[in-house]
């Protein structure tokens, strides 16, 4: 039988290649002889090792000539001493079980006596892990001109965003398979097939950001003149598991971010076929919630950071916020008024929330760790007019809120109300994403748009195009337009954007005219 | 069973009554990737397990009871790969079977293996 020179076959190259010839084959044994000399055991097992991954490449019940060692089993080593001369390897099929092949692994001499033995097992080889481009540290340098701490903006933050932002195309992936359009796309469909096929008339903007979010990671391809959509001929190796063990190798506090998406995806194809609302599907995991909005998640917790350290700029007196939520937001202000030394000038604080639950749990957690806090826990709804609300204060000189203002059903008319909530001099103070560039998607809006209280926003061409998050454009036309003077974000997103385009929190501020 | 790593290869780094922790010499961790494989240097299971058992036979020498050798690995288990860049720390410990010592590798932290050897007195 002529059988290829190992060094052929294999992926090692001089002096990791431990076999000199294969000198006999079956379906289920391979030999292999290696070069005559002194020999360590590592070494004979690297053989054996390396006849095993051999065999599996060869034989159609074997894994890939690319496999990995997954496990040795059971070896035995029978000699103290050194191996001198000529090994002679054996590997032997065994057995298969999901996808990892097992194989019976001998060394001997050339009369037989053995050195070693055991068992080996072989995986599939892995998926590539999936590497963020590297962090530029001018990012760092942008933030701290704005004010910041450097630690807000750093590399191990960014290659975690970015992990998870990978996880969520996996995720949206995962969302097609689930609603059956995932073999569909092995041809080109237009946008209309794929809503018709799947029969979900109501997912209409849902799909389209599904669509668009993979195609933004290359795992489908896009013809824009007919809005077609296939999969992608070379799409990026992006495995969940892995992405997720990345990014909490680095940092654990992100696991919230993963928690959440895979409960969206898991919500996805039920909330489109209509079979739940995504309130009924994702507001009853109340602590998944309190996790994800929480000062200690990593992905979430500079948002609330960045917008406290801008609002404590304006040492305010009387503050007013909106959306408080579980209020993360209220204690990162507390902090960063703490760190600055001015929380004594605080007369007076409205913690604002429409939903009664999480404002209950909220002024039981504040009045615990602040009694002193000269706290005043209301109800407010951004969509109405403010001032007849009983949760509305007046003549305040901060109003300020986090992932708040985006939601508002006529933006416009909400940023009006707090224009006239203010005193002459007023801050006005937003902690929100900002969107990179019009129509891009952006990982935070997996879950969110789902909620109808994200999508039913009131629309305009020219200046509100799209539900969501907005860009730093589109907030600085915002808050000029409602009258604010001195809008800026911060930091500046517009020059991040430059340096690496994606998704950032900032804070947006403006001042009303004294 | 030869003990013979490349002088140097491992760095005793703590050792306490239960355990010895050495790290391995990120020169000898280059040297092994050699061919292993071009463009994407891995270290081979096989030599990560031979500097495991050297490991355990060095913990077990100083141990000071009588003369033990490994000779027999019930079990080496790669969880990720083992990169030359990492910080490689090898510790062995007792395992709860009175014959057996476990071996923990980790690269920057990360779990890169773990594996179990049976000893038995040296003859």
């Amino acid at each position: 039988m002529n059988l290829p020179a190992p060094g052929a076959l294999l992926r090692h190259r001089p002096p990791a290649v431990m076999l000199e010839r294969l000198v006999a084959q079956t379906d289920t044994t391979l030999h292999a002889v290696g070069p005559p000399r002194e020999w360590t055991w590592p070494q004979l097992l690297e053989g054996c090792a390396q006849t095993a991954g051999l065999l599996a490449g060869m034989t159609s019940a074997g894994v890939d000539a690319q496999a990995v060692i997954a496990e040795y089993r059971d070896l035995v080593l029978p000699r103290a001493e050194p191996f001198t001369g000529a090994p002679h390897f054996e590997a032997t099929f065994d057995r298969r079980v999901l996808g990892f092949c097992r194989y019976r692994i001998r060394a001997c001499d050339a009369d037989g006596v053995e050195w070693l033995r055991g068992l080996v097992t072989l995986s599939p080889p892995a998926p590539v892990t999936y590497e963020p481009l590297p962090f530029d540290p001018r990012l760092t340098a942008v933030a701290v001109a704005a004010g910041f701490d450097a630690d807000l903006f750093n590399e191990r933050h960014h290659r975690c965003c970015v992990l998870v932002e990978a996880y969520v195309a996996t995720c949206a992936r995962d969302v097609l398979q689930a609603l059956g359009l995932a073999d569909r796309l092995r041809e080109w469909q237009t946008f209309e097939a794929l809503l018709a096929h799947a029969a979900l008339p109501g997912f209409r903007a849902q799909l389209a950001w599904l669509l668009r979010w993979l195609v933004s990671w290359n795992l489908l391809e896009h013809a824009p003149a007919t809005n077609g959509y296939r999969l992608a001929a070379n799409p990026p190796a992006l495995d969940a598991t892995r992405l997720r063990t990345q990014a909490l190798t680095i940092d654990p506090s992100f696991a919230p971010a993963f928690a959440l998406a895979d409960e969206t995806a898991a919500a996805y194809p039920r909330v489109a076929r209509g079979e739940v609302t995504a309130e009924q599907a994702l507001f009853h995991h109340l602590r998944l919630w309190e996790s994800y909005f929480s000062n200690q998640h990593g992905y979430y917790a500079p948002s609330n950071r960045i917008a406290a350290a801008v609002a404590a700029r304006a040492q305010p007196q009387q503050v007013l916020e909106l959306g408080a939520g579980l209020g993360s937001a209220t204690t990162a202000l507390v902090d960063a008024l703490d760190a600055a030394g001015t929380r004594d000038r605080l007369a007076a604080y409205y913690a604002t929330e429409p939903v009664s639950l999480f404002r209950r749990r909220a002024e039981r957690d504040l009045r615990r760790h602040w009694p002193a806090m000269p706290l005043h826990s209301r109800s407010l709804d951004i969509n109405l007019a403010w001032a007849p609300q009983a949760g509305c204060p007046s003549g305040v000189d901060l109003v300020w809120g986090v992932n708040v203002m985006h939601l508002a059903t006529d933006l416009n008319a909400a940023l009006r109300e707090a224009y006239a909530t203010l005193t002459p001099g007023g801050f006005l103070v937003l902690g929100e994403g900002i969107r990179p560039q019009p129509g891009r998607p952006v990982a935070a809006e997996f879950p969110f748009q789902l909620l109808n209280e994200f999508a039913q926003v009131e629309l305009d061409p020219l200046t509100r195009p799209e539900p969501g998050f907005l860009t730093a454009a589109s907030w600085t036309a915002a808050l000029e337009r409602a009258g604010f003077e001195d809008v800026r974000l911060l930091p500046d997103v517009d020059q991040m954007c430059r340096i690496y385009s994606t998704f950032y929190a900032a804070a947006v501020t403006g001042r009303r005219p004294r | 069973m030869t003990l013979a790593p490349a002088a140097g290869a491992l760095i005793e780094r703590d050792r306490q009554p239960d355990s010895l922790t050495m790290t391995l010499d990120p020169a000898h961790a280059r040297a092994l990737c050699a061919g292993h494989f071009p463009g994407d240097p891995l270290i081979p299971g096989s030599m990560l397990l031979g500097l495991a058992v050297d490991v355990a036979q060095h913990w077990l020498a100083g141990e000071g009871a009588a003369a033990r050798r490994v000779a027999h690995v019930e079990r080496a288990t790669f969880v990720a790969p083992a990169r030359p860049t990492l910080a490689i720390e090898l510790t062995a410990r007792h395992d709860r079977d009175p014959g057996c010592v476990h071996i923990d590798v980790r690269g920057d932290a990360q779990r890169l293996a773990s594996i179990r050897v049976r000893v038995e007195p040296a003859s």
